[in-house]
């Protein structure tokens, strides 16, 4: 029975990949509370879809 | 049949003349327990109503007072969003807030947790504590922090996605604002599929598979589900002038789970582990780039993918 031939691979350089974040999204910044009639920043009453989450609805 | 996990029950609970002082939450198998120190009764807190009230043992027990701040100087500043919420350490314990660190910043809200995640106080000013923190305490986006905290010491991640079950399929639909999320959700609902959520999910290993889970946090559709089951595709959507599926190669494909995720950026431990969890997506599970017109067209297209 013969050797089995070792197959090798071609070297490929390590590449960097960069990855752009929306930082304000990526960070939970995105609160549109300044722009909706709100008596309190994150309230219930704000513009933004995930403030105006009641839990579980 | 396929696998499914429901995380809570149906659920719903009144406030007797005694007070009801507690509730656990779970959500993607994570417990919390939230105790008063006083009756709820005293801010009009009546009911307490929500899928994702259980009654599974707790892994992590928070307090909560109404009565003050304490004071706390901050030790070591792990992450200041700028605006919404920052994290820091005191005396080895994490201190999340809703305001930046900033000397004028205004917190109403702040959270102490202990260095093992298992317990900590949740502190609210008197006037914010009523029947709209109930049984969602913490309100955006101290919830969702507090989660990807969780997450990162046990495991799994949060996505901008929408999630779905479709006879017994699991498809799992990432995209950030604007991407289509919530028409996808109200378009498979009117296709008697159910939405875990069409704006957070998370995804979690559970017995070799990957799992995604609803969370209470919706976006535009706000049904949702505290189900957990497997998932069988992935979709990063994006809007077109015809429905198409590219398939997507690993790499690439991790490169825009990334994107969409909210993974704890402060934790070198915790970046790693979520790296290594879209690696593992994006090599188990078939990932394509989906641009879709938005009507019912798309149910069809994606079922015979």
């Amino acid at each position: 029975m013969g050797k089995k031939e070792k197959v090798r691979k071609h070297y490929q350089k390590p590449k960097i990949n960069q990855v752009e974040l929306a930082m304000d999204e990526a960070v939970l910044t995105n609160c549109k509370w300044d722009a909706a009639d709100t008596s309190g920043k994150n309230s219930k009453g704000c513009g933004f879809a995930a403030c105006k989450t009641t839990f579980g609805s | 049949m396929e696998p499914s996990e429901t995380l809570g029950r149906e659920a719903s609970a009144s406030v007797s003349e005694r007070g009801l002082q507690e509730f656990i939450v779970n959500i993607a198998g994570i417990s919390i327990f939230f105790l008063f120190d006083k009756s709820p009764l005293e801010f009009g807190i009546r009911n307490i109503e929500s899928e994702f009230i259980t009654d599974k043992p707790p892994q992590i027990k928070l307090q909560m007072h109404n009565d003050g701040f304490p004071e706390k100087k901050q030790d070591k500043k792990i992450f200041d969003s700028g605006s919404t919420w920052s994290l820091y350490r005191n005396q080895g314990m994490y201190l999340l807030q809703d305001d930046s660190l900033d000397p004028g910043s205004s917190v109403e809200k702040l959270v102490i947790l202990e260095s093992d995640f298992k317990s900590g106080d949740i502190y609210i000013k008197n006037d914010l504590f009523n029947q709209n923190l109930i049984p969602d305490p913490l309100g955006y986006p101290l919830n969702q922090v507090l989660m990807i905290l969780l997450l990162s010491h046990l495991g799994g991640l949060l996505f901008h996605a929408c999630g779905i079950e479709d006879r017994g399929l699991g498809y799992l639909f990432l995209g950030n604002s604007t991407h289509g999320k919530s028409t996808m959700a109200r378009l498979w609902s009117e296709n008697q599929a159910t939405v875990l959520n069409d704006d957070r999910v998370i995804v979690r290993k559970k017995d070799g598979e990957l799992w995604m889970y609803g969370t209470p946090w919706h976006g535009d559709f706000a049904e949702v589900s505290p189900k957990g089951i497997p998932i069988n595709r992935i979709f990063f959507l994006r809007h077109g002038k015809r429905n198409k599926a590219v398939p997507k190669e690993d790499r690439e494909a991790v490169s825009m789970l990334l994107t969409r995720c909210f993974p704890p950026l402060w934790d070198k431990k915790g970046m790693d582990d979520s790296v290594g969890l879209c690696h593992l997506i994006a090599n188990k599970l078939p990932c394509y780039e989906l641009s879709f017109i938005p009507n019912s067209q798309i149910i069809n297209f994606v079922r015979n993918i």
